[in-house]
């Protein structure tokens, strides 16, 4: 029998159901009973999950010499708590850590290395250390790649990695990197030896009471379920159990296999078949589970595969049909199998010494699970997946009987985070002696992981590709790869945050709002990407919309940057431009690592003419994220008010060099190298904005204003009639045709324009335009307007244009009166 | 009689032509009644006033650091309240600091009728009908209603036009009419 320290063992069952006070107060007591590098270690553990970090800190902090775990966890507290220089201490014992000491680190961490490595890299990134923080998300990655931060990371950072190579599970030997030794609440699969009883029974002493190992939770759901689930309860016992040999379960204590089933039983739509989540195990060909009389579900398992096996037909086809390239790899994550392969001689120990062997794991592999659970939770995605590059031999592989239970249970397992998946039983065909079981099956068992979760790896593929192309602004390419994932996955909220991004990035504000407003229909608590879709309705203008964002947000949540964030768009358009500065302020001090909160906050003092405030919001923009484009067009902007004309073109083109695909930022180097007097590149740059953004009416204003500047009259008319047809009611159109006709002389043409111009904007948005009918025609060429920057003149308001007759000659001849 | 639409600076500020400056600037007073000063002079509310508290001409100085365009300013009083201590004749003076101040609008104001906000808009131009530049605006109350000794000042509010710059080729992007333009002025 095993016997597990009930207090260590009382303490994990507390946090794992997140009950932090007693475990608290428990491992306190134990800590002062028992001062072991395990107790201690239980003790900051309680305290980080509670969340307080800085506690765990401080207790860890003085102690000479660490367990790895230890020194992981020490690590993370100091970089929660920005003390970059200690948590690099702490983590690798030198100050300083080159990348040659990873391989250092992979050997000391063992299987937490790929989490050691990822907090190396944050704490390289935040130290300013960018290829070495490169090189560890590589190398974590490379370990682990279920770590899609280390992928997002990197993108963000401005490299380009290849999410084919990364996304990789070929080069593992096994898969404890992934998912660590202790696990729990995840499924998994039992691949039971094909035994005679006698075994079985030996075994039995071996194996802890299945009721530990069977969750109780689930209800029992269909009895013609094949499979055995074995869900170890999430305690270090499923270990043990695990590392047994993974098999020999005594029948009479098995339960019968529960399952919870989402959706009704008899619903089957062949097209979710999930590709991952679910273990599927190769080795199962038709149940040969008469050996195991014991098993109960045996016999229902044949029954039901018989029924099973002649719906195989129709499903078979559909599924094809609908799936053409259908990866078949319905799996589920294992747990057992992970035991498996770690050693392949602990089996033959197992007969030797049980108690000892197990009480020295139960004290030192005292991991929860959720600690080891930084990979995404497979088991949650239950959902199919039809990527266009898997081939059909995976299909082929699959049994028949797999895949049938599979077609009726999978469909109910959609887009539910339930861990109820069914699984077929697992057979494995080995010799009698347990460790030739061992050996064979190690290597089974890791393929057996391997192609569960290959699924996954194919999404996030796609996925990385996606993120990648989003990272460097190739926006076209990122929609296109979004849009061919599953439609299981691509209704996700992800995918439609990236899609929004995406549209946003083109400047396409109403296609973003449209994915943004799905998310919050689906989601409305939400709250990550919402800054984005504020500024996108403030693009639109749209103010009611924005204000009632910026009301459910604000109930919500307040604690979050991005909720102060949207406020301060929401008063911004509303030219409140005090009462946003001030919420702008409240989001940075909420998350001062948020640079897009200080972007916005330049904007607002750009806007409030206080520009060295804007220009200091601006650098720490930029310190935060060097890539943070709109920050560097930030600072442009205060240089293209000052008229320090040379300096905007500079920062417009870093600007540029990060997202080159941006037509505004084109447009504003075309205007700037007009003012700075180069035609030439003005017109060049204006042409390449139109190139890329044909939607830009922007650009086709400017060079049409810069044909006017420079005497190419019918050019400048050309372009102003396209534009009329493009926007038929902005005013500004007008107001230059208008001028182009009166420099022409056709100042019928030009007062026709004028009134036109008016009418569509009587206050005269661009400040009061003052053009009377009657002097216009007198007018010589005395009006020195440049088309760069409409003079000061005033629209004849209706009843105004008798008033404003008389000044209107003075008025036009002050243009440069009130230069700074 | 043609009733005149009551100012409303804050309309005009939420239009986005105009913007309130006076954040920017440095107020004096000549005297103040202790808990009756600047701060209840900007404060945003109605209800709160400066007293004053010595010899006429009471003085309101209102510094900039930068030489600013300001077009109008907007005086709150309220004469129901207030009666005689509601100025009837303020004289605004700008220029570059205390020795170099011009006068340029006297406003004399009548006993407003009741009903009315309180408001009194003045408009800020010089010679050419534009806003005027300067680093220093004086408003000068050089007489209250029924001979009254101090004054009482319930809000002040000073505007400058959005537009600064004309020749400055940002200015191109801020002006568009339509959203299908505006949308895409800018990087935000």
């Amino acid at each position: 029998m095993i016997v597990q320290e009930p207090v260590q063992a009382a303490i994990w069952h507390c946090l794992n159901h997140y009950d932090f006070s007693d475990a608290i107060f428990l491992s306190e007591r134990l800590y002062a009973e028992v001062k072991t590098d395990d107790s201690l270690f239980l003790l900051a553990t309680t305290y980080y999950r509670s969340g307080q970090i800085d506690h765990a800190y401080y207790i860890l902090k003085d102690k000479s010499t660490m367990s790895s775990q230890c020194r992981y966890l020490l690590s993370s507290c100091a970089f929660e708590m920005q003390k970059y220089a200690e948590a690099e201490m702490a983590l690798t014992d030198t100050l300083v850590i080159k990348s040659t000491n990873f391989e250092e680190i992979i050997e000391e961490y063992e299987d937490q290395a790929s989490f050691a490595l990822l907090l190396l890299a944050k704490i390289s990134a935040k130290t300013g250390r960018r290829q070495q923080a490169i090189d560890a998300y590589k190398r974590a990655l490379k370990i682990n790649p279920f770590l899609w931060s280390c992928f997002e990371s990197m993108c963000n950072m401005g490299e380009k990695p290849n999410a084919s190579t990364y996304f990789q599970l070929s080069e593992l030997e096994n898969l404890n990197q992934c998912h660590g030794k202790n696990l729990s609440n995840i499924e998994s699969v039992v691949l039971t030896c094909n035994q005679t009883n006698t075994p079985i029974q030996e075994n039995q002493a071996y194996i802890t009471t299945p009721q530990q190992i069977f969750s109780n939770t689930y209800a029992p759901v269909n009895n013609i379920n094949p499979t055995k689930i074995c869900t170890p309860e999430d305690s270090p016992l499923a270990n043990p159990l695990c590392l047994s040999g993974f098999s020999m379960l005594p029948s009479s204590r098995i339960k019968l296999p529960r399952f919870k089933m989402i959706d009704s039983l008899n619903t089957t739509s062949p097209a979710t078949t999930p590709s991952f989540g679910h273990i599927v195990d190769d080795f199962m060909s038709t149940p040969n589970i008469h050996s195991q009389p014991n098993f109960v579900e045996v016999t229902e398992q044949k029954s039901f595969t018989k029924k099973m096996r002649s719906h195989v037909g129709n499903l078979l086809v559909r599924k094809e049909a609908i799936l053409q390239n259908s990866k078949p790899v319905f799996s589920q994550t294992g747990n057992v199998n992970n035991t498996i392969p770690m050693t392949p001689s602990t089996p033959a120990t197992v007969s030797s010494g049980p108690n000892v062997r197990r009480s020295s794991r139960l004290f030192s592999n005292s991991y929860s699970v959720k600690e080891n659970n930084k990979s995404p939770n497979r088991n949650k995605f239950a959902t199919p997946k039809s990527p266009s590059r898997k081939t059909k031999q995976r299909l082929a592989k699959c049994s028949l009987n797999d895949f049938n239970s599979y077609m009726d249970l999978n469909t109910k397992n959609r887009l539910k985070k339930e861990k109820s998946e069914t699984v077929t039983s697992a057979e494995l065909k080995t010799n009698s002696a347990i460790t030739n079981l061992s050996a064979n099956s190690n290597s089974n068992a890791t393929q057996l992981q391997k192609q569960s979760a290959e699924g996954l790896m194919c999404l996030l593929r796609d996925m990385g590709q996606a993120y990648l192309h989003m990272s460097q602004y190739n926006c076209k390419l990122a929609i296109e790869e979004l849009n061919q994932l599953p439609p299981h996955q691509f209704q996700t909220t992800w995918v439609y945050s990236m899609l929004g991004l995406a549209y946003f990035e083109m400047t396409d504000y109403e296609n973003a709002v449209k994915h943004f407003s799905e998310i919050r229909s689906r989601e409305p608590y939400r709250i990550k990407h919402m800054d984005i879709y504020s500024t996108s309705l403030w693009h639109l203008q749209k103010e009611v919309t924005l204000s009632a964002l910026a009301q459910d947000l604000l109930q919500l949540n307040k604690n979050s940057a991005v909720t102060w964030i949207v406020s301060g768009n929401c008063f911004s358009l509303h030219k409140e431009h005090d009462t946003a500065i001030k919420f702008l302020h409240r989001a940075v001090q909420v998350d001062p690592t948020l640079p897009y909160a200080y972007t916005l906050l330049g904007h607002e003092y750009i806007t409030t003419e206080e520009l060295d405030k804007a220009m200091s919001c601006y650098r720490n923009a930029i310190r935060l994220d060097p890539r943070h484009y709109n920050a560097w067009f930030g600072i442009g902007t205060i240089y293209s008010k000052q008229e320090r004309y040379h300096l905007a073109e500079i920062n417009y083109n870093k600007a540029l060099s990060i997202n080159p695909h941006s037509s505004v930022i084109l447009c504003h180097i075309g205007v700037v190298q007009h003012s700075l007097k180069k035609i030439e590149k003005a017109l060049s740059t204006l042409n390449s904005a139109i190139a890329k953004e044909s939607k830009n009416p922007l650009c086709k204003f400017h060079r049409a204003s810069i044909y006017f500047a420079i005497g190419g009259h019918t050019e400048a008319l050309k372009e102003l009639e396209e534009l009329k047809d493009i926007v038929p009611k902005e005013s500004l159109v007008y107001y230059l045709t208008g001028k182009v006709h009166k420099k022409l002389g056709n100042t019928d043409l030009a007062l026709m324009h004028f009134s036109w111009a008016t009418d569509l904007d009587p206050k005269g948005a661009s400040g009061q335009i003052k053009e009377a009918f009657d002097p216009s025609i007198g007018r010589t060429a005395a009006d020195t307007d440049s088309p760069a920057s409409p003079p000061v003149e005033e629209y004849p308001s209706e009843g105004n244009s008798v008033h404003h007759d008389n000044t209107a000659f003075s008025a036009l001849q002050e243009d440069s009166d009130d230069s700074l | 009689m043609s009733i005149k639409p009551e100012p409303d600076p804050v309309k005009n500020e939420r239009s986005g032509k105009v913007r309130e400056v006076g954040c920017h600037a440095i107020w004096s007073l000549s005297s103040c009644k202790p808990g009756f000063g600047v701060d209840q002079l900007r404060d945003e509310r109605c209800d709160t006033y400066w007293q004053s508290d010595g010899q006429l001409p009471h003085l309101v100085n209102i510094q900039f650091q930068r030489k600013t365009t300001v077009s109008d300013i907007y005086i709150y009083t309220d004469y129901k309240l207030d009666e005689s201590y509601t100025p009837s004749r303020i004289s605004i003076r700008v220029g570059t600091h205390f020795n170099d101040l011009q006068e340029i609008e006297v406003i004399i104001l009548s006993e407003p009728s009741d009903g009315v906000s309180g408001w009194v808009h003045i408009p800020i131009k010089d010679l050419s009908e534009k806003p005027i530049r300067m680093f220093m605006v004086q408003i000068a109350v050089t007489s209250n209603h029924q001979n009254g000794r101090d004054t009482h000042m319930r809000q002040i509010k000073i505007h400058s036009p959005s537009e600064e710059n004309h020749n400055v080729a940002i200015n191109n992007f801020n002006n568009f009419s339509t959203v299908d333009f505006q949308q895409f002025a800018t990087i935000r």
